[in-house]
């Protein structure tokens, strides 16, 4: 039998680098024995009785200054999670010609329906392509999001047929489901750049339809609406082409309390839009800050997951974790409030200001401060909570608004109050799990 | 006499070594009726074994699968258990008192909960910088608390009843068996192949966790090693060289018993021949313990001295081990050894394996007394082996033993049995003696007997 023939400091030194990690003598003596050194070794080289005492020699002689591991860097660009807002945002530019086409009345209540579809199954889809992409499956990930986006337009379609519209408002609502869900799968493969690229020709035609109004501009404007969509409907096939099923998707009741959540969500967000959305273009158009302010509540999450996560690596005790992720959360929650003020004060000041309107515009940005600490809590999987917290400011609005007297005013006013609730709630989750320092492992 | 066998990963749901002494054990006593307790990983994994008539129960314990967790009262006990993990001590010493904690955690029912709420964590902390020099910080702190929660599982199911608990391994099977003896009073057996701790040891020198993870966790086994010597009313290695371990984590001497792995030789005819071309043999699982990667090197070496040599690997990939094939596979293309190494996959007989080559080799850096090398050796194959474990004894005069890791060593002692037909034959026939006269099924299962006997009386 071949054994290394050395004196201990020799011995040492060949071991060293696989013994870096080694914590105790019994762990050098494991590794003495893997290497071929049995007790008679210890004995005859080494003037050891056995390998455990040979292992308390070495052990003594290593060196355990382990380096700390580098602190990991912010993964995602933070360009990236900004761009999604305006992204989200781009075909709004065509809703005027579309407008002038379809005609106002069909549109927009159409929109609304098809929005709240797209919101829900756009949030299933992306669930469902995480968690098969996160299980190793990223095969079945495209699987699942080419179908969604398959039955996302057979959905639209479908829904809009019952409606006694013209016809062109079933093509309006497979438009607009189609870039829900293209888009998404675009944002899933990281290709905001390629969204954009695509959009820009509708969106600056939309953008110039506003601009001169003439109705051949408005026809431009929708067929290149049309063109972009489908190059965004071709990018999103070509990015889910079909690939080797890896594995299936979890229909577990998770999902479907994921679904339940982002349809209590579209519902309380589009139920007081719709009520505006056609006679006080004014009201409506507070929401526009909230849809481009996206962007900014995805960054700030995924900054918070990033920096708790570099917190709970810094300190000991769970009790200065809480104190850190209390000045985390209200860094993350301030900027997000002020980011979505500007944002949304920018198209306000365009219109008639008058109290509905400052009211209705600060309920939007306590909403987007809502939906900036749900993302945190959904990252937790705290789905049961977002939806009772949820449910809860759909009791304010419309439940409690249907028994008031029909007043602008006090609707308002109410949906201020329903944010105000659901915001409030969710930072009491929020603050109760920065006291579980589990939930950021 | 109804018997509760326990261990950790393996028989009905795995192949190996052990998952086949279970099997044997279960067969070749069919007038006992038996009971399987398996720890598993998510309750997931379907038996691969036929059921015989007298195995009555298989209970899977999954140790990682996902559960609701809330946070729950930390045991009082719990202070104790971190003081002795964290405590620096002489192997074997306060065992006794580690099983009194782990009594009283076994009273606990969500341990996870407990273990990693913010009042756990704080005590974990406290107890860390109350005896140790070293940095931790809470990440790590989560992880060990999480991971503890997991593997203490076994302890807060509700224990199998029967006569005796004989459990295959150390570790946290073990924790199945105390909790049996604790509430029915069941006499313990505590097999090991190999040597759970010592595996341990050898996984978190390359293991992916932080310092201050290792340190809980080993620390953690090594406690559990000694509290489950303390609490076994018979102790079987099935090497003597293993038995050290043993005696050095406080286990009494007078309840060892040395027990081997036996074979049935009908079940391993001597080969007829020998293949045409000089063909090294594996026989085993792929695995990171088995060191393939020596074994592929010093193929390398013996084909530059027999070009027409050949290494065939016989054996499945466990789930997990995925990565450590694709490595091996890389480094047969890295060498250039193309065609003349061929991944067989899992044989239903391992009989074929052995007949199929003219050598049988085994490069493992850790093992306990490996069935590989006895049924190779039944068959007339001399063998090629690492000295690890309870491989020499084995082996002794009839094969060749080198140093681990070493890859020249073993192509040096492949290629004299390739090469040396006289010498070959020789220690082919001197291995089947050998397993004639000391590890045959019989054998063994005899000990088994006569061991259960002892301690059920």
């Amino acid at each position: 039998m071949k054994i290394i023939i050395a004196p201990l400091d020799e011995l040492v030194e060949h071991l060293r680098p696989r013994l870096s990690q080694a914590v105790e003598p019994l762990q050098v003596a494991a590794a003495l024995e893997s290497e071929g050194l049995n007790d008679k070794v210890a004995r005859e080289r080494y003037g050891h009785p056995d390998v455990f005492a040979l292992a308390e020699a070495v052990y003594a002689r290593l060196s355990r200054d382990e380096p700390e591991p580098a602190a990991p860097a912010f993964p995602v660009a933070a360009w990236r999670s900004l761009v999604h807002g305006p992204l989200y945002a781009m075909p709004a530019a065509l809703l005027p010609a579309v407008s002038a086409l379809v005609g106002v009345r069909w549109l927009m209540p159409g929109l609304v329906v098809t929005t709240g579809i797209g919101w829900v199954l756009g949030s299933v889809l992306s669930r469902m392509a995480y968690g098969l992409t996160g299980r190793g499956s990223p095969g079945s990930a495209a699987r699942t999001l080419r179908w969604g986006l398959a039955a996302g337009v057979v959905l639209a379609g479908g829904t809009a047929t019952l409606w006694d519209g013209p016809a062109a408002i079933v093509l309006v609502a497979v438009a607009q489901l189609t870039f829900q869900i293209g888009s998404g799968i675009l944002l899933f493969h990281r290709r905001e750049g390629l969204l954009a690229v695509l959009m820009l020709p509708a969106t600056g035609a939309g953008v110039l339809y506003v601009a001169v109004g003439h109705p051949p501009v408005a026809l431009m404007a929708v067929a290149l609406g049309a063109v972009s969509i489908g190059a965004v409907a071709c990018a999103a096939v070509l990015l889910t082409r079909p690939s080797r099923a890896d594995g299936r998707p979890r229909l577990d009741g998770e999902l479907g309390v994921a679904a339940l959540y982002s349809g209590l969500t579209a519902a309380f967000l589009l139920q007081a839009e719709a009520a505006y959305v056609v006679a006080r273009p004014d009201l409506a158009i507070t929401g526009a800050g909230l849809v481009l302010g996206m962007g900014v509540l995805e960054w700030r999450a995924h900054r918070f997951e990033w920096a708790v996560r570099r917190v709970i690596r810094q300190v000991c005790y769970p009790a200065e974790f809480t104190a850190q992720g209390h000045r985390l959360l209200a860094r993350g929650l301030g900027t997000c409030l002020a980011a979505l003020a500007v944002l949304t004060a920018v198209p306000v000041a365009f219109t008639q200001v008058s109290l509905p309107v400052v009211v209705m515009a600060a309920a939007h940005v306590l909403l987007g401060g809502a939906y900036f600490v749900a993302f945190l809590l959904a990252n937790q999987g705290r789905l049961t909570e977002l939806c009772l917290a949820q449910g809860a400011a759909l009791l304010l609005h419309p439940g409690l608004g249907l028994l008031l007297p029909g007043n602008v005013l006090a609707d308002v006013l109410l949906f201020l109050a329903a944010c105000l609730l659901f915001l409030s709630a969710l930072l009491a989750l929020m603050s109760r799990g920065l006291g579980d320092v589990w939930h950021y492992r | 006499m109804r018997v509760t066998l326990v261990s950790e990963g393996t028989y009905p749901f795995a192949m190996g070594g052990v998952s086949v002494w279970m099997d044997q054990l279960i067969r070749g006593m069919p007038d006992y009726r038996w009971d399987v307790v398996t720890l598993t990983v998510d309750g997931a994994e379907r038996p691969m074994w036929d059921r015989p008539s007298n195995l009555d129960k298989v209970t899977a314990v999954p140790l990682w699968r996902p559960q609701a967790r809330r946070p729950a009262p930390v045991p009082p006990a719990y202070e104790e258990f971190l003081r002795l993990i964290l405590t620096p001590a002489v192997m074997g010493e306060g065992s006794r008192a580690f099983l009194v904690v782990l009594r009283e955690l076994s009273g606990c029912e969500d341990l996870l909960g407990a273990l990693t709420g913010s009042r756990a964590l704080t005590l974990l902390m406290d107890r860390w910088y109350g005896h140790r020099m070293d940095g931790i910080n809470l990440a790590d702190a989560i992880t060990a608390a999480h991971l503890l929660g997991h593997m203490l599982r076994p302890l807060t199911e509700p224990p199998a009843r029967s006569d005796l608990t004989h459990v295959a391994m150390n570790g946290l099977s073990m924790l199945v068996a105390m909790a049996a003896k604790w509430r029915y009073g069941t006499p313990i057996v505590l097999s090991e192949h190999g040597v759970y701790l010592r595996e341990r040891y050898l996984q978190y020198l390359t293991e992916p966790a932080s310092h201050a993870v290792r340190v809980l966790l080993l620390s953690f086994f090594r406690r559990l090693a000694g509290a489950s010597y303390a609490i076994a009313d018979r102790i079987a290695p099935h090497s003597s060289y293993n038995k050290r371990w043993q005696l050095r984590g406080g286990a009494d001497h007078e309840r060892i018993r040395v027990m081997y792995n036996g074979v049935d030789p009908a079940d391993f005819p001597v080969a007829a021949g020998e293949p045409d071309r000089p063909t090294l043999v594996f026989m085993g699982r792929i695995d990171p313990l088995k060191d393939i990667h020596t074994l592929i090197r010093a193929f390398a070496v013996v084909r530059d001295k027999l070009p027409e040599a050949r290494l065939r690997i016989f054996g499945g990939v466990p789930e997990g081990n995925e990565s450590y094939h694709a490595g091996c596979v890389s480094l047969v293309e890295e060498l250039g050894l193309g065609a003349s190494v061929v991944f067989e996959g899992r044989v239903t007989l391992p009989l074929e394996a052995y007949h199929a080559g003219h050598v049988v080799a085994l490069t493992s850096i850790s093992e306990g007394f490996p069935y590989t090398v006895v049924e190779a050796m039944a068959c007339g194959r001399p063998v090629v082996c690492t000295n690890v474990g309870g491989v020499a004894e084995a082996v002794a005069d009839a094969g060749l033993v080198v140093a681990p890791r070493d890859h020249l060593a073993v192509a040096e002692a492949a290629l004299t049995l390739l090469t040396d037909g006289p010498l070959r034959r020789r220690l082919g026939a001197l291995a089947r003696l050998r397993v004639m006269d000391r590890f045959t099924l019989r054998q063994s299962l005899a000990d088994y007997r006569g061991v259960y006997r002892e301690v059920v009386a």
